[in-house]
């Protein structure tokens, strides 16, 4: 049993952090108003983007493009969206552990764009256990290993609230990878907001642009026995039906030159969104947890309180004990 | 003055991320008569019941003309973007489209005069180029903006 000492400074410990996590909830609750807002602004900008790219790329010409046309996979650059601060609950690590599970499981050879620092530190850490070589990044901010394969590219810090030139300038360095041939696919990994206790980390394929898959996300014409694929942006668009499926698209400048355009403003906007949903999952999970953290401070003073009373409690008894055998024996 | 018939009319909504918010999606929007946009392969007028077409913007100016507004033409810079017209909706995306009110001269001036600097000192063509294109989109803010105060 720890002594009286002992109990009464653990409690003030447990009483200090329940204030920091009070603290933190609250600031968390007000940053989630902030976070819902912004994510709610995008949801416009990247509808009509996605309407544009589906009717541009549903032409048939667009499918010998190259952001359109399919190519053979060796190399699969895996955009990963977390935070760059902890306590926030399992957000940061349900996101990487399910990419680290999926990577494992995956024939191609993966390479990271990390948003945020947890999620390359987390990839860092792991790559350099099985290289056990120590990271070499070049000037371009590319980590080889040291067989001479890309394992990461640094795409800087972002910042806590979603910035578009932040993910423009991530989105133009995967397109001219893309374009070069380092890399032959784009996957983005994220975290869709459902409600403030349900947040699901995902990964979706966003080049090379799929026809088909853009189809069922934007939802305006879905063919029979297609269902409308919710990423959490914009609510279901009504379908249009009839005549203005079947228009054919001009293109002004011929298909190439607008898809050279639309597509690195699709990767933009896209990433844009998904760290715009990233961010209001940080908050709402750092919200419920320092929720249930100065919850169960509050549990362990209960605990410790009630422990110093019965030590406080049982010394009074031993002590009354002790004056009525020493008066007993005096008589 | 271009004369407007057609008693339809175009959406034209601009779209720039940046500028978004929850309540305001675009960062203009507004049913109008007619567009003139300024595209790499030359203007390009809008009219209601266009078929529908996607074109790449060049840095310029976007000509709104409206009819209840006594037809007068206002202007926005755009510089660079994607336009795509359907269903008499044209969305304008673009992360640099600013209205006159928005420009600020003395800013864009002294920009201006940094990129004649660095321009001047160049020695690489393409580098040349590139300096001369800032200049080109300064000198449109600044006409723009010039009109817009007279």
């Amino acid at each position: 049993m720890p002594s009286m000492k002992a109990i009464k400074r653990r409690r003030l410990t447990v009483k200090n952090i329940s204030q920091i996590t009070k603290a933190m909830n609250l600031v968390a609750t007000s940053k989630l108003q902030r976070a819902r807002a912004n994510k709610a602004a995008v949801g416009k900008p990247v509808q009509a983007t996605f309407d544009i790219v589906y009717n541009t790329v549903g032409d048939e010409r667009a499918l010998e493009q190259p952001f359109v046309k399919p190519r053979a996979v060796k190399r699969t650059a895996y955009v990963l969206i977390t935070s760059n601060r902890g306590l926030c609950g399992g957000y940061n690590s349900n996101v990487c552990k399910m990419l680290a599970k999926y990577v494992k499981d995956s024939d191609t050879q993966p390479v990271f764009l990390p948003l945020g620092n947890k999620g390359r530190d987390y990839f860092l850490r792991r790559i350099v256990a099985e290289t056990r070589q120590p990271a070499t990044w070049d000037e371009e901010g590319r980590y080889y290993d040291p067989s001479g394969k890309l394992r990461m590219i640094d795409a800087g810090t972002p910042s806590e609230t979603p910035n578009f030139a932040e993910a423009k300038k991530a989105a133009d360095k995967l397109i001219s990878m893309y374009e070069s041939g380092e890399i032959d696919e784009v996957k983005l990994v994220y975290t869709q907001f459902f409600t403030v206790l349900s947040l699901e980390p995902i990964i979706r394929q966003v080049l090379p642009v799929r026809p088909d898959y853009l189809r069922r996300v934007v939802g305006t014409d879905l063919k029979a026995g297609e269902e409308w694929e919710d990423l959490g942006f914009f609510p279901k668009p009504e379908a249009k039906g009839g005549a203005a499926m079947a228009q054919e698209v001009e293109f002004d400048s011929g298909i190439a030159e607008v898809l050279r355009n639309v597509v690195p403003w699709y990767l933009s906007m896209y990433l844009y969104a998904a760290m715009a949903s990233s961010a209001l999952c940080e908050q709402a999970a750092r919200m419920t947890s320092m929720d249930s953290a100065t919850k169960n401070a509050g549990d362990i003073i209960e605990k410790l309180t009630l422990m110093f009373n019965r030590q406080r409690q049982s010394i009074i008894t031993q002590e009354i004990t002790e004056i009525v055998s020493g008066a007993n024996a005096l008589q | 003055m271009a004369e407007v018939v057609s008693d339809k009319k175009i959406e034209l909504r601009v779209i720039a991320p940046t500028m978004a918010t929850d309540k305001s999606p675009y960062k203009f929007q507004k049913s109008v008569d007619m567009v003139i946009m300024r595209c790499t392969t030359g203007d390009m007028g809008i009219l209601p019941g266009r078929m529908p077409v996607s074109a790449v913007l060049d840095s310029g100016v976007l000509r709104i003309f409206d009819e209840e507004a006594s037809n007068q033409e206002s202007q926005m810079v755009v510089l660079g973007g994607v336009a795509h017209v359907s269903d008499d909706i044209l969305t304008i995306l673009s992360d640099a489209a600013y209205k006159p009110d928005e420009i600020d001269t003395a800013e864009v001036t002294a920009k201006m005069k940094e990129y004649q600097r660095l321009c001047d000192a160049a020695s690489d063509f393409n580098e040349k180029t590139a300096y001369r294109k800032d200049i080109h989109r300064c000198q449109i803010q600044l006409d723009v903006a010039g009109t817009a105060g007279k």
